[in-house]
């Protein structure tokens, strides 16, 4: 390293009204290396993304991008910078062709559509890992697709700085290593990789060099050897918020011995999948793990009332008549006191024009209702504030709109709706994307004590670390269907891998780092 | 009265979200008082209450009309059978009651006939969600088609008929209507106590409620257990409904039912709409700034007839109003806010 420095920012504030997204942001990258970005919810990360991108301009300090001003998208187009924001954008109603290109013609076309086409197949077909249809509507694809139309756009530009912005947090694992290989690609190219992620693990792995921010300020930055779960959260967190520690709780086995509260037999997440049986016991946590497409996704939406699953069955205990009712749809779902949370959180979670207050009690509205569907609305400004402190929700007014809060905090109004309404079961779909370590941490205190209160928890995510210490179970996807279920000591790194590939319990899987240098 | 409802909806809103409705709200208050003050200084006449009067009640149907208008924005729907509904109520109401039948029930049938027409543009539309606009169009031509078979059998008189209009419905939105020994007729009263009910319930019910939700986001909204159909098919019944009594309101207005009636409010329940900054394409707005902007376009109207344009004219100048006006509010966020 030691090469020249490719992205420069000193001094730099920014306010929306009056929330001070950035104080007092000072940044340096160097060509060739991948530069962690790291803070909580709320401290600045995307605000300083926007900036060096020119979609936002600082109320004070100095930008310079490759040693020049960067005072619009364009101009960042220019200098050869590209960005991939937080918030997935991808145009629904065009093609997957027509949005790797999108905003790349001038007025003259330097390259003909057939070079473009060739290029783009074969880049897909590197990312995602099979060949994707380049003419299909991007609409109907699933969020992990998306994502990587938006990656590989953004790598078809070339460009001399990156900047990821939470890009993997809808990447399973099997992709998240193609996204490093293909950051290894660019760093030996030459160019400047900026990453803003919440995934640890990711960080260690791939990152050179991580500056952390605080509350809009940055603290500082870190070497290779310096980054470790320890330092950045001491270092993200202000002394006094430093709330729960890594408390490591054991596997409850006897959790698991409860009476069953919800079942399923018989289901299959697509027709030549092999059927499967589910069950869970009344206060317990289990994990499902599975790489992107193993059916897991189908698996957790059939349980939550979404789709209808080929054939087989779902049953819920119901509170009032202590019998098992059979589980069909959404409205059943919400009868039977089942929540889920989505982590696609733009497409199924948010009310974007709505109030932060609406977006977290319109799921509570339906149980409070009086004569012709009047809300009983001062029930609810109690709740409010309870599931804000619960899950330290970053807030400026709980009328501002939901969009002005950090992509993290969207996320938490999400599991808040979830949480208000008292469920007996509540199903959560990777609800973590985007969400800070810290957060991530009570997230599992509240479900802790939720399961410990008798409620019971199915908790589908990517990443397989988020397991550990924290479920009682987990079941593993593979092919279409539910291929192992891992208890107590097997609930490890090794055996969930092993699992998630479908190998035999004791196989050991070669995965490391060795398959992304 | 439209600051009741106005404060209803910023109090719910609040923070940014109001910034944006306040933006909206306060041009439309500017534009209503440059036209007011406009009229005021150039023509004789325009302050007085006479004039106030005839422009509270041109505003008061189209304001009737308007509401299941909005309601369908919400959603990012349109429903271009209002007109045909009006005029169908309007010639329906008087061949009824030649029929034989007395008023009130004439009346009542009319209003569910209306309602019917709407639920089913309603369902229909949803279940044909691309060919939406051209559905209602159609759905409106059926109705009104049939209510002039119904009317011309045993007739010569084509699209005019001829009843005598109970004096009480006259009263209730003639011009010289009394409310109870008070110089305006009771039409506007109406329009008011309906545009504070509807301004609560949007904000205080989970009908209210769940419109916004289907506008904002249709999938976010679908698991929370909303059925979009259902939304659908309610607020295009309560727009066949409220078409149908403005129609019949309109029968009191002219004294004599005629089928075109209702062909301006195609246009200007829309432009209506539109001005007060609801967004068509869903999601954010009420009908708060839908009565105002019914007041700016009815202010505008008597302005323009004041200072003696045609017709013709007058349309350019609505026309033109509102090719600022959509591009004003009616855009997405900027990009800034989307990511
Ligand atoms: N358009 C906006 N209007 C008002 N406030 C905003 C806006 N954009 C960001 N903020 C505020 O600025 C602060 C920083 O937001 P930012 O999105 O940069 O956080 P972040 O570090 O990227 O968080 P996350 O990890 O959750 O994505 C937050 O408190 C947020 O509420
Ligand atoms: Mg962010």
């Amino acid at each position: 390293m030691g090469s020249e420095i490719t992205v420069r920012m000193i001094d730099v504030a920014k306010a929306f009204g009056e929330t001070r997204a950035l104080k007092k942001c000072d940044f340096e990258a160097r060509a060739g290396e991948v530069h962690a970005i790291v803070g909580e919810n709320g401290s600045g990360k995307s605000t300083m993304a926007k900036i060096m991108s020119g979609v936002l301009h600082p109320d004070a300090g100095k930008v310079t991008i490759l040693g020049e001003k960067v005072a619009s998208p364009v101009d960042a187009k220019r200098v050869g910078l590209t960005t991939i924001f937080q918030e997935v954008l991808v145009a629904d109603e065009a093609s997957v062709f027509e949005n790797l290109y999108v905003g790349r013609d001038g007025v003259f076309r330097s390259q003909s559509t057939g070079d473009r086409r060739t290029e783009a197949a074969e880049i897909l077909a590197r990312l995602v890992g099979k060949s994707v249809d380049l003419d299909q509507l991007a609409g109907s694809l699933p969020l992990s697709i998306k994502q990587w139309i938006v990656i590989a756009r953004a790598i078809l530009r070339k460009p001399q700085v990156l900047i990821l912005d939470e890009s993997s947090a809808a990447l399973d694992l099997d992709s998240t290593l193609r996204l490093h290989a293909e950051i290894d690609r660019l760093r030996a190219e030459g160019a400047t990789i900026l990453i803003v992620t919440h995934r640890i693990a990711e960080l260690v792995r791939i990152a050179d060099r991580a500056t952390i921010l605080r509350d809009g300020i940055t603290v500082g930055t870190l070497g290779k050897d310096e980054i470790t779960e320890e330092n950045l959260l001491s270092m993200m967190t202000p002394a006094d918020r430093r709330a729960s520690d890594a408390t490591e709780y054991a596997s409850r086995k006897k959790a698991l011995e409860a009476p069953l509260i919800l079942t399923a037999t018989g289901l299959a997440a697509h027709r030549s999948a092999r059927l499967f049986d589910f069950d869970l016991p009344k206060g317990s946590i289990v994990g499902v793990a599975g790489l992107d497409g193993q059916g897991q996704d189908a698996f957790i939406r059939a349980l939550a009332g979404i789709i209808q699953p080929f054939g087989g069955e779902v049953k819920v205990r119901s509170v009032d008549t202590d019998k098992m009712v059979p589980l069909r749809s959404l409205d059943d779902a919400a009868n039977l006191g089942v929540s889920y949370v989505s982590g696609d959180r733009k497409r199924e979670g948010i009310f974007p024009q709505q109030s932060i207050f609406e977006n977290l009690a319109i799921g509570v509205y339906r149980k409070k209702l009086g004569p012709l569907g009047v809300i009983r609305k001062p029930t609810l400004k109690p709740m409010f504030k309870r599931e804000v402190d619960r899950l330290r929700i970053k807030i400026g007014s709980p009328s501002n709109r939901i969009t002005s809060l950090s992509g993290g905090n969207q996320q938490k109004v999400l599991i808040g709706r979830a949480f208000a309404n008292d469920p007996q079961v509540i199903l959560l779909n990777d609800p973590a994307r985007g969400v800070d370590l810290g957060t991530k941490r009570d997230l599992y205190r509240e479900l802790r004590l939720f399961a410990e209160k008798g409620g019971s928890v199915i908790y589908l995510s990517s990443e397989i670390e988020e397991f550990i210490g924290f479920a009682d179970r987990v079941d593993v996807f593979f092919g279409g269907t539910l291929f192992r279920s891992l208890t107590g000591e097997e609930i490890a790194e090794a055996p969930i891998l092993a699992a998630m590939f479908g190998k035999a319990r004791d196989a050991s899987v070669d995965f490391d780092l060795e398959r992304t240098a | 009265m439209i600051s009741t409802v106005l404060n209803t909806e910023i109090g719910a809103a609040g923070g940014s979200s109001a910034l944006r409705k306040h933006k909206s709200i306060s041009i439309g208050f500017c534009l209503l008082a440059g036209l007011l003050i406009l009229g005021a200084l150039l023509v004789p006449g325009f302050v007085s209450p006479q004039n106030a009067r005839s422009i509270l009640l041109l505003a008061a149907f189209l304001g009737l009309a308007s509401v299941g208008q909005t309601l369908c924005a919400l959603v990012g729907a349109l429903d271009l059978s209002i007109p045909y509904i009006i005029g169908g109520a309007n010639i329906l109401l008087p061949s009824l009651m030649v029929a034989g039948l007395p008023a009130p029930v004439a009346m009542i049938v009319v209003l569910v006939l209306g309602t019917l027409v709407g639920a089913c543009n309603g369902a229909l539309s949803f279940r044909l969600q691309g060919q939406a606009l051209i559905m209602s169009l159609g759905l409106g031509f059926a109705a009104v088609g049939a209510v002039q078979i119904y009317t011309s059998l045993g007739s010569q008189f084509g699209g005019t008929v001829f009843a005598p209009v109970p004096g009480w419905l006259r009263n209730l939105s003639a011009f010289n209507g009394k409310f109870f020994g008070l110089p305006f007729p009771p039409v506007i009263v109406i329009w008011a106590v309906i545009a504070v009910a509807l301004g609560w319930i949007m904000h205080n019910t989970w009908f209210g409620r769940s419109l916004y939700a289907v506008g904002g986001s249709r999938t976010a909204a679908a698991r929370l257990g909303i059925s979009e159909f259902k939304v659908w098919t309610v607020i295009h019944s309560v727009s066949g409904a409220m078409s149908a009594l403005t129609g019949m309101l309109l029968l009191g207005f002219s004294g004599g039912g005629f089928v075109g009636v209702g062909d301006p409010y195609l246009f200007t329940t829309v432009a209506a709409v539109v001005i007060g900054g609801t967004s068509l394409l869903g999601g954010a707005g009420g009908y708060g700034a839908t009565v105002l902007g019914v007041l700016v376009l009815t202010v505008l109207t008597s302005l323009l007839v004041g200072l003696g344009l045609s017709f013709p004219a007058q349309q350019a100048v609505v026309g033109l109003l509102i090719v600022p006006m959509v591009a004003i509010y009616a855009r997405s966020p900027h990009i800034r806010n989307q990511i």
